[in-house]
């Protein structure tokens, strides 16, 4: 029993020296200013403090679908977008330069949502593809789960 | 997208030339900003509402309130930015997308972009205004400046109104004193989306990686001048250099990702927190830092926190999680005590959690999360009473850390957790001070990549959330946004 005692504090130790050492490798001092403990996004309705979102409160490009469903929802946005909503050409740019019209893809939109408990976040997307992800996903309701 | 009839866009009036530069005599040292409104008469722009003044917003009525939030966020600008070649914006209130629980609260992007030009990179993207500021001359004109706008800038004219987010409607104030229960601060959305149309953000699709203009004009795919101070820390690559599925896979790798450039690097430290909170874990085959997200209540893990504990989980449910949601039996209180609690995320909140580990004789607290996304989030809550610090680690990363408690041999020694706040590194930049970008996994679908990552502490104007915190300020020692659009090619006038 000694000897394990003993075997469990060298491997303590050991463990520990080496969180030291990695500690000294990081942990030089220069000036530090105090910490905020800023609060994102959202406000909770169970505090009534303002916090970030959960990512499960959040849409996401991948959420239900997947990488190359995302992928296909900018280029069908594209596709599907009206003459005078696609990126064209501009003609008469000055020294014979380049010109485009930015399409509404890389516009971007200031999204806020409050879901039935009273969350509110405000997000920026780009994008009128990505304003209809954010406005139609799915906020958890009710209690948070946490 | 907003369409709008001919005849109104005769009716286009000039809010104003803004900036200061015809007072100071020296058009070099800064940019004038003008704004050009086809609000119709009565709406928008020229709404004739009757209001009180707010925030130092001396307007009397819905139309010169908003006037004035442009005309501040804009002199703010001009003031920051030098240009010889006005940058114009057309700016309008409209009705947006809007229910009565969510809505569009405003858009804005650069309008035209601009390749190939005197003093520019070649074969590169530049917004409008900057492609002018640089060739020193407006390098379209058209006499509908719905066409030759460099930046255009749209705001939902409905909001507050019966069926559009009733009970929310924008701060007029000019002091940043929105309630953010009931308040949209107008000038801080205005300056966010002002930042991307000068600049701040790529034309380059971040969910398929192809350039812009993308798949209609292969042959004119370029990257944009963002692309150039894009640098992936894992694939030593800046975007400009990358695949398109290299980019796919980079937009989507948190906390990886940062801004290369010289002006927000040597820049950062005067305005994010000095120190990060770090949590490293060792033995049992581990030997590694983990992306965390602190908890919000709690003490903060400072520069006076250093706790090197062994992890124990707690096991409260037959599946085997470790929920905490109510007193932890003798078992798990055996378990924990003296030691850094590893606990499931589920079922009931954070402070709970927390508190029953620290009655049970924690030290802290380590949340492993039940949601594959990455990085993993701050923990939120209040409870003054709670004494011990904690934080949260990806799903991922808190199957790991459990697998090598599992692994322990009873009576050894298990994995030692440390918490503590690596003061070497800025809070929402790398070890290099270079400042991350936002990537989260998933990826957050025009969120991502145009915008500072939501780790940057203090919390800075350009990142993809609206916070009550962020500044009505776009340069040090409040915000770096200004950093960023020097580094793409503005110069800059520092009053």
């Amino acid at each position: 029993m000694a000897s394990l005692r003993n075997r469990t504090a060298k491997l303590a130790i050991l463990h520990l020296a080496t969180c030291v050492a990695a500690l000294l490798s990081v942990l030089a001092a220069p000036s530090v200013r105090a910490q905020a403990q800023a609060q994102r996004i959202a406000i909770d309705p169970e505090t009534g403090r303002v916090r970030a979102p959960e990512a499960d409160e959040l849409p996401a490009a991948r959420a239900n679908a997947g990488a190359a469903r995302a992928a296909a929802t900018t280029s069908a946005a594209r596709a599907s977008a009206s003459p005078e909503e696609r990126a064209k050409p501009v003609a008469g740019v000055r020294f014979g330069a380049r010109g485009f019209r930015v399409d509404p893809t890389r516009m971007s939109f200031t999204v806020v949502r409050r879901s039935a408990d009273g969350l509110i976040t405000t997000q920026c997307v780009a994008g009128e593809t990505a304003v209809e992800h954010a406005m139609h996903a799915a906020v958890l309701g009710g209690a948070h789960d946490h | 997208m907003i369409t709008e009839p001919i005849a109104n866009l005769r009716r286009a009036v000039r809010l104003g030339v803004l900036a200061a530069a015809f007072a100071l005599g020296a058009i070099a040292q800064a940019a004038t900003v003008e704004i050009f409104t086809n609000d119709a008469p009565g709406v928008g722009f020229n709404d004739a509402t009757a209001v009180a003044p707010v925030g130092g917003n001396a307007g009397t009525t819905l139309g010169e309130q908003r006037r004035a939030v442009f005309a501040f966020a804009a002199n703010l600008w001009g003031r920051k930015l030098n240009s010889d070649v006005p940058i114009h914006i057309w700016a309008r209130f409209s009705p947006l997308a809007c229910t009565s629980t969510q809505g569009v609260l405003g858009s804005a992007g650069a309008w035209n972009v601009f390749s190939d030009f005197p003093n520019g990179r070649a074969g590169t993207w530049y917004p409008a205004a900057l492609a002018n500021k640089l060739a020193g001359v407006r390098l379209f004109e058209d006499p509908d400046f719905t066409q030759s706008a460099d930046i255009r800038a749209s705001f939902n004219g409905d909001l507050g109104n019966p069926g559009c987010l009733d009970g929310l409607s924008f701060y007029l104030g000019l002091d940043g004193k929105a309630d953010p229960n009931t308040q949209i601060d107008l000038l801080i959305t205005v300056l966010h989306e002002f930042g991307h149309g000068l600049g701040f953000q790529t034309f380059t699709d971040e969910v398929t990686g192809l350039f812009f203009p993308y798949e209609d004009f292969p042959e004119l795919q370029l990257p944009s001048i963002w692309d150039y101070f894009l640098l992936d820390n894992q694939q030593r690559k800046t975007w400009a250099a990358m695949t398109p599925q290299e980019r796919v896979t980079s937009a989507i790798t948190p906390r990886n990702l940062v801004w290369n450039g010289k002006q927000v690097t040597k820049n950062a430290h005067k305005v994010l927190n000095h120190g990060t909170p770090e949590i490293f874990v060792s033995g049992k085959g581990l030997n590694k830092f983990y992306a965390n997200g602190p908890a919000e209540f709690g003490p903060p893990i400072d520069k006076h926190t250093l706790i090197a504990s062994e992890l124990a989980r707690v096991v409260d449910q037959p599946g085997g999680l470790g929920l905490a949601c109510t007193p932890l039996d003798a078992t798990n209180t055996f378990a924990v005590h003296n030691k850094i609690a590893v606990i499931d995320r589920g079922t009931c909140g954070y402070t709970i959690k927390v508190k029953n580990a620290q009655l049970a004789g924690a030290k802290a607290v380590v949340i492993a999360d039940n949601d594959p996304s990455t990085p993993p989030q701050p923990l939120p809550g209040i409870d003054a009473t709670v004494t011990i610090p904690s934080l949260r680690v990806s799903q991922a990363d808190g199957l790991e850390i459990k697998r090598a408690i599992a692994a322990t041999t009873a009576g050894r020694i298990g994995p030692i957790g440390v918490l503590f706040e690596n003061q070497l590194k800025l809070q929402g930049a790398d070890h290099l001070q270079h400042v991350f970008m936002y990537t989260p996994d998933p990826l957050q679908l025009g969120s991502s990549v145009s915008h500072y990552d939501t780790l940057a502490k203090p919390n800075l104007l350009m990142e993809p959330f609206a916070t009550p915190n962020q500044p009505i300020a776009v340069s040090p020692p409040k915000d770096l946004t200004l950093q960023l659009l020097l580094d793409i090619g503005w110069g800059a006038h520092e009053h």
